[in-house]
């Protein structure tokens, strides 16, 4: 899954509404207490679990999206939550968030900050109902996820503070690991905001170990992050060769498993170095690559 | 994990609770999309040139320029310009949203038209396209123009599921 860029107008209008909220609970200092928002916003928090679902069966039979269809698959919105693996839904007519009670406590924190993001943005409601009069387009579902994601990562971050932060000195995985804790949210979402945040081309992955991913099941590379510019002017480099790359110089094993200045060709075909390392903790491969220089001619070329 | 089945006790719930409305989010609204066999969709081209005049129509007999639309939607002018000129695949949902507010139609149906989502039902799907066969950019809205504007609102409006 890649980063996608929401429009000027888009992240103006989202961050205003977030600056409110921020105002409204006196700028508080990180982590973010979500249950301060969610009273400031008086939106409800329930639970769901596959041996605890009576949320769901309570809120079953009050669906008339498809109306009969559903009466005949009593089931459907059981299977829906399994198909997708959907970790949290939210209610808008009834202003409540519903989580996956057995995620990790990083992951609740932000999935209901996604849910808080969705219950925002006020262009999100007619989208978000499960309505028999249209069915959402797979880009419009991904805009309207990034735009929740975007609303969650500007609130669990406290707007610029954590970038702010971060950049007030060399950005390494250990800065954005140390941060992260800090504001309370997972390293991943920290990769992803401060990678979004460079002014300078940089990537960050969220892959398989590169040197044992033949032992494991499931997608090779689970996020690649770009920063604007790399996005932009590096157009052309894959998430897999990265990847491949990555096997050349890691090691097997756990914590910081390697690091290397890889050289990276633009879209006009000039050669920049990066400074790229890698952590595995024992469930994800984390890589952070930030920009170095224009590669002298004289240096061997990946 | 017991629950109850009983098609009687849902459908005296159903009853009960009729209209209201739970949101399970785009995917969810995509899954149960799939069981439903009747979806009809808008052919591409067509809808771009139906979402265009709709836009542009409803504009000028608001008598407002691309500019003042865009202000009074908080959209950007070249988006709405793209719009109008039937060059717009994806438009962002806000600015569909902030767009039906301002034109009053309900947001659903405009997402319908714009490509943000598919239609349900043959209604909107042959008005759309009986539209952008009628309709064509002339500086002031004709006579015709004006009639086919006003059947086709009352259709985005007023059709429902089945139609």
């Amino acid at each position: 899954m890649q980063n996608i860029y929401l429009s000027d107008r888009t992240t103006r209008d989202i961050d205003r509404r977030v600056a409110k909220i921020l105002r409204d609970l006196g700028n508080p200092e990180p982590p973010l207490r979500l249950e301060e928002v969610r009273h400031v916003l008086q939106l409800d928090l329930g639970w769901y679990s596959s041996s605890d679902d009576g949320i769901l069966r309570e809120t079953l039979h009050r669906i008339t999206m498809a109306g009969k269809q559903l009466l005949s698959r009593p089931s459907l919105l059981l299977d829906i939550v399994k198909k997708f693996s959907l970790k949290a839904l939210w209610q808008p007519d009834r202003k409540r968030i519903i989580l996956d009670a057995e995620l990790p406590d990083l992951k609740k924190r932000w999935a209901e900050a996604h849910e808080i993001g969705h219950s925002i943005l006020d262009w999100h409601e007619p989208m978000m109902h499960g309505d028999e009069k249209a069915t959402l387009s797979f880009s419009c579902h991904q805009q309207l996820e990034a735009e929740a994601n975007f609303t969650a990562a500007r609130l669990t971050f406290l707007r610029d503070r954590f970038s702010d932060q971060l950049f007030s000195s060399r950005v390494t995985l250990d800065s954005v690991k140390e941060l992260s804790r800090t504001y309370g949210n997972t390293i991943t979402s920290g990769l992803w905001r401060a990678v979004e945040s460079f002014d300078t081309p940089a990537f960050a992955m969220v892959s398989q170990h590169p040197r044992s991913c033949l032992e494991m099941n499931g997608d090779l590379i689970r996020y690649f992050i770009r920063s604007r510019r790399f996005a932009q002017e590096f157009q052309h480099v894959s998430p897999t060769r990265l990847f491949d790359c990555l096997g050349t110089f890691c090691r097997r094993g756990n914590g910081p498993i390697g690091t290397d200045e890889v050289t990276l060709r633009d879209n006009h075909g000039i050669e920049h170095v990066f400074f790229v390392e890698c952590f595995f903790n024992r469930y994800d491969a984390l890589t952070l690559a930030t920009y170095c220089h224009v590669r002298s001619p004289s240096v061997s070329v990946l | 994990m017991k629950m109850n089945e009983d098609r009687d006790w849902l459908l005296t719930k159903a009853n009960e609770e009729d209209n209201c409305v739970i949101s399970v989010g785009g995917l969810a609204c995509r899954a149960v999309a799939e069981v439903k066999s009747h979806d009809e969709e808008i052919p591409e081209t067509t809808r771009r040139v139906a979402f265009a005049r709709l836009v542009e129509l409803s504009r000028r007999k608001l008598r407002l320029t691309i500019e003042q639309l865009a202000e009074q939607a908080d959209v950007d002018v070249s988006q709405l310009v793209e719009i109008e000129e039937g060059e717009c695949s994806a438009p962002e949902p806000r600015t569909i949203y902030n767009l039906s507010r301002v034109l009053n139609y309900p947001p659903e149906r405009l997402m319908a038209i714009s490509g943000l989502a598919k239609p349900r039902g043959r209604r909107l799907t042959q008005a759309t396209v009986r539209f952008a066969a009628r309709s064509e950019p002339v500086n002031l809205l004709s006579p015709e123009e004006e009639e086919a504007l006003l059947e086709y609102v009352n259709v985005v409006i007023e059709s429902t599921d089945g139609d």
